[in-house]
């Protein structure tokens, strides 16, 4: 029987039509094929499974990096009505994953991270329900060249094995043709079709402003900002800086309503920014990186790099929540000298240096030599060890995948640790050296003459559509060419918290 | 300023005795034992739980700050305790703004019932308008079951519910300050309007984070009061409390022990049975002595001994353990005065 799949998308989704890539996709996984997507941010990547998932039979696993994407996904789904979808993750306590285990048969689409994947136990679980369709999310982060490698995405396909070898859906936004071949190198599934769209944005003008300061900065943002009242994302290196300007905004654009967005907030607060942002209760967020990902709104306008990403990967990322709606939009990056220390901190804060290394082999042959196990908190080794968690699972996946390590249990100290601990700093080494690579990259961009929008996708897409309105700034952009419609601000009428009480429960009765 | 304030009240009363960490693990509400009879010996129990977000980082920070200010001053670098100053004192003393807190007693039923008035408050009005693809503000599957099942009772007549909400509401807000009334209501979520943050709510109010956050704390305490005096009159809002007893405030290992305690075992028998050491047994009776009204005290510590040890408490001027053991006999042991003093501070709030 021949599916009706715009049938099945307007009664599930409301959308009456696919986007380009969607229905391909759709076809060839109900059709048991294995599949390698790139679609490009905000093109719906995520119907590709979810559709997939309420048609089919069983249960469709997605594995996905974050956990805050995971739960904004959850949270999407149940608002429109899909019911029998859940998120696993390593914060719920006891009572929760049994909950969950004992209803496993009444969900038909379950988010994971990998690292709760490679547990034992859980395995067992799904071994016991038919699992229908094996999804990896970004799964850019199986690349060792990737921007965000994540060391347990490696193991994935020894898991789908497991599994019974389910039809497998790799998804990605961003993936050059060596990540490319690299996902399909590591998932061991050579047949894979491929379905590449090209990610370039024709809506989107680029905008790149050399400053001497952060003084500069705000002399540029504020009559931008006052100018035009529209949809804007400004993003953050760090915390404490977006919610520094977003004070300074507030304090210099009194008509318009700003407000903040990290991963450092209280949940409910987050929710709450992200809605009003939706809802249009705000015009301006200042973020971090955390910011925007299920963030499904079409009629942001103007996307401004306050700091620049660390990538042009996360670049593109970015700038693609910009006018989903395919009304013009713009990107604008405003870079200071001093703008390449911060990065670069980052970068070597994220992976040990010499003296961590050396620190941890101490730690752990003091241990072997007592015939002791490591402890069985990571958090506990992380605070011993002075060590992040972005470091310390890179360090655990090293030492596992050398076997100086397995769980708790330490190998006995021998000459070979030397070798071990060589290898691992290589590797360091290594990927310190991509990351300035990536930062290299993007500098690079920022300092090119030619055009911005060609140099932009050239690494990742061998052509591009062009620009349907302004280029870019080394095109002869110019503001006063681009006039995006306004958005009117309600004034809110000051009410006294009686009367505010009424309207909001729905009791006042102009309605 | 509130929560600066309340800072210095709690290392006022604890004068040095405990270390800077204990009003931490205090304000986060930390279950264990140690900080609930803490709370209760140096009658903090308002404030135990009133900060659960806090993070230690922050914490450490805040006290710097006040060192610094000094408002606060350190007593003993190793023990790492503190004492409010001269000036913390006289700053202390002219904030005029004060704040009610049961912390302790309304631990559990805090968060429970502003998570279910906030998302009850967001289904109905979402369903009224016929519109149900809402991202809720409260991600809690309990809060969510108990507004699901609500909801279902509900269903079709929403106005008549918000209206008896409003009403509801408006008698518990109009004990409140104008101020107060209008963060709790800016906080609140309806159809196609969200509530404001917490640092929205600073900036509008001109007020810190941690300050909205204690005042939206103290106006639920406030609420939830006003609530168990009078639960008749306000039959909507009532449902909401969270109604355990006040037994379920022992941690949960204090409650297994409790069990087999009620069933007449003794400390060696239960330390037996649950595989714990003897103190841990010791930790969870003085844990059942702060809630139990009928703990036989008596069975632990006698008469003459438990004067004894409430004498060396006057003498000692200190609640601190040692000071109070050095002046007892030698037979009377660490365990025995710390059941005198659950059990003698549990009277005096009872008295109060």
């Amino acid at each position: 029987m021949e599916l009706d799949l715009e049938h099945e998308l307007l009664k599930h989704f409301h959308f009456s039509t696919f986007r380009p890539g969607q229905k391909e996709i759709i076809q060839d996984v109900l059709n048991g094929k294995d599949v390698l997507g790139i679609l490009p941010t905000g093109s719906g990547k995520s119907i590709c499974y979810q559709l997939p998932a309420i048609i089919m039979d069983g249960l469709t696993i997605v594995v996905s990096p974050l956990i805050s994407l995971m739960m904004d996904q959850v949270k999407e789904m149940k608002a429109n009505h899909f019911k029998k979808v859940i998120a696993i993750n390593s914060f719920m306590n006891f009572e929760e994953r049994r909950e969950i285990y004992r209803k496993i048969h009444t969900y038909k689409l379950l988010f994971i991270s990998p690292e709760l994947l490679n547990q034992t136990f859980i395995i067992k679980l799904f071994q016991g329900v038919k699992v229908s369709l094996f999804v990896i999310d970004e799964a850019h982060c199986i690349s060792q060249w990737g921007h965000e490698f994540r060391p347990d995405y490696l193991k994935l396909s020894s898991i789908i094995e497991k599994l019974g070898t389910p039809p497998t859906l790799a998804l990605s936004a961003t993936a050059t043709p060596e990540v490319q071949t690299d996902i399909i190198t590591s998932l061991n599934k050579p047949k894979m079709v491929k379905h590449i769209y090209p990610m370039d944005k024709p809506n989107i003008a680029f905008c790149v402003e050399r400053v001497e300061n952060d003084q500069e900065k705000s002399e540029i943002l504020i009559p931008l900002l006052k100018k035009y009242k529209i949809p804007t994302l400004i993003y953050f290196s760090s915390r404490l800086a977006a919610e520094n300007f977003t004070r300074y905004l507030s304090e210099n654009l009194q008509d318009r309503r700003v407000g903040f967005y990290h991963a450092g907030m209280e949940p409910m607060d987050r929710v709450m920014i992200q809605q009003q942002f939706m809802n249009n209760q705000l015009d301006i967020v200042c973020c971090t990186s955390a910011f925007g990902m299920g963030i499904n709104k079409s009629n942001i306008r103007l996307i401004i790099h306050y700091h620049i990403p660390l990538q042009l990967e996360s670049f593109i990322q970015e700038v693609g929540r910009a006018g989903r709606d395919g009304k013009s939009s713009v990107s604008l990056l405003l870079f200071s000298k001093s703008d390449m220390l911060l990065p670069n901190n980052l970068i070597k804060n994220e992976l040990p240096d010499e003296n961590i290394l050396s620190n941890v082999f101490r730690y752990l042959r003091d241990l072997s030599l007592q015939d002791m196990d490591l402890p069985n908190d990571d958090v506990q080794i992380q605070n011993l060890l002075n060590l992040n968690e972005t470091q310390w699972r890179f360090l655990r996946y090293q030492l596992e995948k050398h076997n100086l390590i397995n769980g708790i249990k330490i190998m006995d100290y021998s000459e070979i640790w030397k070798d071990i601990y060589q290898s691992i700093f290589h590797v360091v080494k290594s990927r310190v050296k991509l990351k300035i690579g990536k930062l290299t990259e993007i500098n690079k961009w920022i300092h090119e003459d030619k055009c911005l929008r060609d140099t932009l996708y050239q690494s990742f897409q061998p052509v591009h559509n062009g620009a349907e309105f302004q280029c870019c700034s080394n095109c002869g952009f110019t503001w006063s060419e681009w006039s995006p419609e306004q958005q009117e601000i309600e004034s809110s009428s000051e009410l006294n918290w009686e009367n505010k009480l009424k309207k909001l429960l729905l009791l006042d009765n102009s309605r | 300023m509130i929560f600066e304030r309340i800072l210095l009240d709690c290392f006022q009363n604890i004068q040095a005795e405990r270390s800077s960490s204990s009003i931490y693990h205090l304000l986060k509400g930390k279950r264990s034992i140690q900080t609930v009879q803490d709370a209760h010996i140096y009658s903090l129990d308002p404030y135990y739980g009133i900060y659960k977000n806090i993070s230690k980082g922050y914490y450490d920070k805040k006290i710097q700050e006040l060192v610094k200010g000094d408002l606060l001053e350190k007593v003993d670098e190793k023990e790492m305790t503190h004492n409010i100053s001269h000036q913390g004192l006289v700053w202390k003393n002219n904030q005029s703004y004060s704040l009610f807190f049961k912390g302790l007693l309304y631990y559990d039923k805090t968060d429970v019932f502003i998570g279910r008035l906030l998302l009850l408050v967001q289904t109905l009005t979402n369903s009224k308008m016929n519109f149900y693809s809402f991202i809720p503000v409260v991600n809690n599957p309990q809060i969510e079951l108990w507004v699901r099942n609500m909801f279902r009772q509900v269903k079709g007549s929403e106005s008549v519910i918000l209206q008896k909400i409003y009403s509801e509401l408006k008698l518990c807000l109009f004990q409140l300050t104008e101020k107060e009334a209008n963060i709790f209501v800016d906080r609140l979520t309806g159809y196609q309007s969200y509530g404001m943050s917490l640092f929205q709510l600073a900036k509008e109010y001109e007020m810190t984070v941690d300050d909205i956050h204690l005042i939206l704390i103290s106006i639920i305490h406030r609420i939830l009061n006003t609530l168990e005096v009078n639960s008749t009159k306000f039959p909507v809002l009532s449902t909401m409390v969270d109604n355990q007893s006040s037994l379920s405030q022992i941690t949960n290992s204090a409650s297994e022990t409790y069990k087999y305690f009620l069933n007449g075992l003794t400390v060696e028998q239960i330390s037996n049975v649950r595989r714990l050491k003897i103190n841990t047994i010791y930790d969870h009776l003085v844990e059942i002595a702060l809630y139990d009204d009928q703990f036989p005290i008596d069975q632990y510590v006698n008469v003459e001994e438990q004067n004894e040890i409430l004498c060396a408490v006057k003498r000692a001027h200190s609640h601190r353990l040692k000071d109070i053991k050095e002046l007892v006999k030698n037979e009377i042991s660490y365990f025995q005065i710390r059941l005198v003093l659950a059990v003698m501070n549990k009277q005096k709030i009872g008295g109060n």
